[in-house]
């Protein structure tokens, strides 16, 4: 009997857990303590304001056969707005001259992505307008 | 004497952890290369995420106690594999994340801790699961361990097998995209072929010698005991699931039920193959 429970003993060390294991059991822990913060937080805000999109021109430049014109979509609204239309127009004395779009399929709250707009005129000898047009819940 | 037998279990647990990392990336990769996995990283209800992170917890802690990579004596030692599993779903998934340019500079904190996090869910099971699969040692205690569980741990293994294929179709648009595309008779017939399966899958666990079935049990008594049992269970974690993705966020009932038993049709197989896998 007491040699059973020696035995059980010296097992019960031998199964114990090393010490490297604790070590990224505790990395775990805080990865796992982290994200539930930083969620939690996120969720009790409670922000739900709408997107809140504007455009802005990054560059343009000419392409092979017309001109890029590259921009970046900046959501700042507390929800992310799915494919966000972008619109661009090249206009000379209130009369259009030229129209393109590009959609962005998600623009997180808080965040940028860019886009290309294509002309075939020089955007640069037009007024050059751009700006989100739409976008759908996720 | 005491140091070299620190060092071998220190040893054994590196080797271990190279093991979860290949499981954790094995289970994870169609998830990690599925673009709606990284949209619901930044826009899934953050609540729901940080849910989803807790239930695992007791879930990892329960499948290292059946399957895990380390040999566990203690409850203790399960808790910190489940840990150690997030860890190793945690690096995984940033890393391969960040490869695949899915991580950039100048992002909001809150979108890479929630594309990482929700990635990390399924990358834990992989590296749990790992030993089991990818082979180790002491297979006669495990099956020893098996034996024992009894009842409460079957319906635990379907519930883990449910989840996990669950888990991997359910992000996607095609689940309720499928169920749009059916009638009601068309999803009740689904229904009984998830049953049916799943009956198949549990006689061939009873010749597989796993279950506590003896061979004049009569067959309704298995039909309710594992089978119905094991497809409820599937229909609910597909619910939850799909609740999760707020894929039933402004769907009547109807399109609820209809999608839950599409994404149960999976599950259910996952439920009545985990018997048999794991």
């Amino acid at each position: 009997m007491a040699n059973k429970s020696a035995q059980k003993d010296d097992r019960d060390k031998q199964h114990a857990a090393p010490l490297a294991e604790w070590v990224v059991g505790a990395i775990g822990l805080v990865l796992v303590a982290t994200a539930i913060t930083v969620l939690t937080y996120e969720a009790m805000k409670g922000e739900a304001s709408p997107p809140a999109v504007t455009v802005s021109v990054l560059g343009i430049g000419p392409q092979p056969g017309g001109y890029l014109v590259e921009v970046r979509a900046t959501n700042e609204g507390g929800t992310t707005a799915g494919e966000l239309t972008i619109e661009g127009s090249l206009s000379s004395g209130g009369r259009e001259v030229e129209k393109s779009e590009a959609t962005i399929d998600y623009v997180p709250s808080h965040s940028n992505r860019k886009a290309g707009l294509f002309f075939t005129h020089n955007p640069q000898d037009f007024e050059l307008q751009v700006r989100p047009s739409g976008y759908r819940e996720p | 004497m005491r140091v070299s037998v620190q060092a071998e279990a220190n040893r054994k647990f590196a080797i271990g952890l190279a093991r979860a990392f290949g499981g954790a990336i094995i289970f994870a990769l169609p998830l990690f290369m599925t673009m709606e996995m990284w949209w619901l990283g930044f826009h899934m209800d953050r609540f729901r995420l940080a849910l989803l992170m807790i239930v695992f917890l007791p879930i990892l802690a329960g499948l290292s106690y059946f399957t895990g990579f380390e040999e566990t004596s203690r409850p203790i030692d399960d808790v910190v594999d489940a840990f150690v599993a997030y860890a190793v779903g945690f690096v995984a998934a940033a890393l391969i994340l960040l490869l695949f340019g899915l991580l950039e500079p100048g992002m909001p904190f809150d979108e890479v801790i929630g594309k990482i996090a929700l990635q990390a869910v399924p990358a834990s099971i992989g590296a749990v699961l790992a030993r089991s699969l990818l082979g180790g040692e002491n297979k006669h205690e495990e099956d020893d361990k098996r034996r024992g569980m009894g009842y409460a741990g079957e319906t635990f293994l379907m519930a883990v097998g449910a989840l996990f294929l669950a888990f991997n179709v359910a992000p996607t648009e095609e689940m309720v995209l499928i169920a749009y595309q059916m009638t009601e008779w068309y999803v009740l017939a689904l229904a009984a072929l998830s049953l049916l399966l799943m009956h198949a899958f549990v006689f061939a666990v009873q010749f597989h010698g796993q279950a506590d079935l003896s061979p004049d049990t009569p067959w309704w008594s298995a039909f309710i005991r594992f089978t119905v049992v094991g497809y409820a269970i599937a229909l609910l974690i597909s619910l939850y699931v799909l609740w999760s993705f707020g894929r039933t966020d402004g769907m009547d009932l109807a399109h609820i039920v209809m999608s839950t038993v599409v994404l149960g049709f999976p599950a259910a197989i996952g439920a009545a193959a985990a018997r048999l896998i794991l």
